[in-house]
């Protein structure tokens, strides 16, 4: 577990970009109406719960089933959310959450940056400015990679800013 | 038409029941234990949190009503 020393400044914090938490939010959305659709279908071929007495039995089903869903979105969200890219004055801490029970933690003094790439390709990451942030490491096999974060050129010169400073 | 009544006794209901708070207890428990503990800087998500257990709650209360229904019922 990584902590961030008394002395030490955050200078920025990266999330990964708000992209890449919609496809689970569409699908959830999706996952939430269809009991609804269920419900509606069953009216429309003349099976009405009401009628039949089995309407609590719908809501307690369809609530379940909702619970259920929001339990699974707010897993993804996790995952999302602890994905984290942490420039401090002193270091470069990328955190990766691989589902609920993996993570991977890379931290890297800014002294030992060497070069720093930024990867913004494809019409949607053009236009809405997201992209990877590959950086490569004094130690030639080593490279971070931090993958669809906002703004990654603004994140790129912070970084080398900071280095610049480091290295005065 | 389909007969339900025999498959919807207040035993099936409150197994369902039982399942999901289970699922719910443990789940939530591993999300407040990886937001607090993952979480280094602790600046922000404290808004989507609440809202997490907002609707948690709320979606509760429909679910034990209507389990209450259905069980008086049968």
């Amino acid at each position: 577990m990584i902590v961030i020393k008394p002395d030490e400044r955050i200078i920025i914090e990266v999330r990964p970009h708000w992209l890449a938490i919609l496809r689970n939010f569409i699908i959830s959305g999706l996952l939430v109406l269809l009991p609804f659709i269920i419900i509606t279908v069953l009216y429309q071929l003349s099976f009405p719960l009401d009628q039949l007495g089995l309407a609590p039995l719908a809501v307690f089903l369809t609530g379940a089933w909702i619970l259920v869903v929001w339990i699974f979105f707010y897993i993804a969200w996790t995952d999302y959310y602890l994905d984290v890219l942490i420039l401090t004055d002193q270091r470069l801490i990328d955190i990766e959450q691989k589902g609920l029970f993996a993570r991977e933690v890379s931290e890297l003094r800014i002294e030992n940056i060497q070069d720093v790439t930024v990867e913004v390709s494809g019409f949607l990451e053009t236009l809405l400015d997201f992209g990877n942030v590959r950086i490569q490491t004094a130690a030639s096999d080593q490279e971070f990679l931090v993958r669809t974060i906002p703004h990654p050129s603004k994140v790129k010169d912070i970084i080398l800013s900071r280095y610049d400073t480091l290295n005065k | 038409m389909l007969d339900l009544s025999k498959y919807i006794t207040p035993t099936t209901i409150l197994s369902i029941l039982g399942g999901l708070a289970l699922l719910f207890v443990i789940v939530t428990w591993i999300l407040i234990y990886h937001w607090s503990k993952y979480n280094i800087t602790k600046k922000k998500g404290g808004r989507i949190k609440a809202i997490y257990f907002f609707v948690s709650a709320f979606l509760w209360i429909i679910i034990i009503l209507s389990a209450f229904q259905v069980i008086s019922k049968n």
